[in-house]
């Protein structure tokens, strides 16, 4: 066991103790921690886009390749803040809020419908499983659980005809039990990812920090 | 007061020492419990690498994730370009996250010096750039133009032989995708824009449940599940390391959740029931 003598190694370590410590009462420690750690988000955030998005804009294509057009954008993009400058002026930001839009709506619009159609086709199954000649009794079985929860769940969503009727009541009502299971599973999942990012900090506690093989 | 009311009102920081203390148990002391191998989600990624791809393919890997995710898709990076270095493929690994681009570089590196993987021949890291979607979308035309013609550390592209090959984000030039997702931006941009190319992804276990139909619909050919993927990859390249280690932590803590929710739930039971009679 030899602990770790790197600074930069006690100071996550301390931070991630710091955080933890939240578990049993909250305290100055954490709340320190978490205002630096907003502090530095929000540093890191406005540095990231000085650095890699208005500098090589400016610098880079506008003086460097004289891209004019890109005069053009930052106009639009400083048109944004007219609605803080003044009420007067504010009706100027709905241009490049508009242009975002319209570009974000025809990009979106062009590939976006095929994902869910492949899904869709999907969807549909055959109920009677046969490969080579033999009939696959397993298969034959998960296809009509998957059409009977992907049927009863969307029926619980299908508000058109009344949940009193006793079919849409029924499906609705075994639809409820297949969203259940549904959450579940993401419910363990989550709780595997919880798991997983504790041990990933106890390792890094027990051998980066204090030195521990293992 | 009764077993189940004083269980039903403990006060649950003894159960957050309890469990930090019982995983802490098999870090130390592995069990050894078996890793079963996921037929579905796990092995058409080991069998596509092994047996699929022709040698020298090369592959953009994307580390589209942030430090929280790195517990679970560190492991399941250091595996796969353990796996693609021993075949003797080619990586460019990109980032949609800004931070993933230093994570990923950062467990790459290690796992190349440990093969002697060779920096700019074997594979190079060509990190973010601010741009979002439009600029995964201009990768596909130019990708040295869409990246700058330089790499994370800003050395130009024509330094890098391996760059060469790499021109246009296409089929032809790109024989595949791996993507490690934790959220958005992420698998979508490659299922909806670059459908013409294999994709697989490793993903945090909470994003499992959502990405399943995508791998039932073909639109991704394989699913690495946090942690526990990375520990069936690990055991499937016959390397187990860090994620075979703590997957005996993993099991043990879910036992515990579980045993902590039926107990719950019987003292529910017993309590409604008194309740009502």
């Amino acid at each position: 066991m030899a602990v770790s003598t790197n600074p930069q190694v006690w100071v996550i370590a301390l931070t991630t103790l710091a955080v933890y410590s939240y578990l049993w009462k909250d305290n100055w420690a954490y709340r320190v921690v978490e205002h630096v750690f907003l502090a530095m988000s929000v540093a890191h955030a406005v540095v990231l886009t000085w650095d890699t998005g208005i500098l090589p804009r400016v610098r880079t294509d506008i003086i460097g390749r004289g891209a004019w057009p890109f005069v053009v954008a930052g106009v639009l993009g400083l048109l944004m803040y007219t609605r803080l400058a003044s009420p007067k002026w504010s009706w100027l930001s709905r241009y490049p809020v508009g242009l975002a839009v319209g570009y974000g709506v025809g990009f979106t619009m062009a590939m976006s419908p095929r994902p869910w159609m492949i899904q869709l086709r999907d969807s549909f199954r055959s109920l009677w499983v046969v490969r080579g000649g033999v009939f696959q009794a397993q298969a034959t079985f998960n296809q009509w659980v998957f059409v009977i929860f992907l049927m009863t769940t969307l029926s619980y969503f299908f508000f058109t005809v009344s949940h009193q009727n006793k079919l849409v009541k029924g499906s609705a009502y075994l639809g409820r039990y297949a969203i259940m299971v549904g959450l579940g599973a993401a419910f363990g999942n989550a709780v595997i990812g919880r798991i997983s990012l504790f041990l990933g900090r106890l390792q890094f506690l027990l051998m980066d920090w204090l030195g521990f093989v293992i | 007061m009764s077993f189940w009311e004083r269980f039903e009102g403990m006060d649950p920081r003894y159960m957050y020492v309890f469990l930090a203390l019982a995983l802490l148990i098999p870090v130390f002391r592995p069990v050894g419990m078996p890793i079963a191998i996921d037929h579905a989600f796990t092995q058409p990624m080991f069998d596509w690498i092994e047996r699929e791809l022709r040698p020298d393919s090369l592959l953009i890997l994307d580390t589209a994730y942030s430090p929280g995710a790195a517990a679970e898709l560190d492991p399941q990076l250091a595996a796969i370009f353990r796996h693609l270095m021993r075949r003797g493929h080619k990586v460019v690994l990109i980032s949609q996250w800004e931070l993933g681009a230093r994570l990923g570089t950062t467990v790459v590196r290690r796992v190349a010096d440990a093969v002697g993987a060779e920096y700019g021949v074997d594979w190079v890291s060509v990190g973010w750039r601010e741009g979002g979607l439009p600029w995964m979308r201009s990768l596909q035309d130019d990708f040295w133009a869409g990246m700058g013609g330089v790499d994370i550390d800003g050395v130009p592209f024509e330094r890098l032989p391996l760059m060469q090959r790499l021109r246009a984000f296409r089929p032809g030039q790109v024989d595949g995708i791996i993507c490690f997702v934790t959220g958005s931006p992420g698998a979508p941009t490659y299922i909806t824009w670059f459908p013409e190319i294999r994709l697989h992804l490793g993903a945090t276990a909470v994003m499992v449940p959502g990405l399943t139909p995508q791998l039932v619909a073909g639109q991704t050919r394989s699913l690495l599940t946090g942690l526990r993927g990375a520990a069936e990859y690990e055991v499937l390249i016959g390397e187990p390391g860090r994620a075979v280690k703590l997957m005996d932590a993993q099991s043990l803590g879910h036992l515990i959740i579980m045993a902590l929710i039926i107990l719950s739930n019987i003292g529910y039971a017993i309590r409604t029931r008194q309740g009502a009679t």
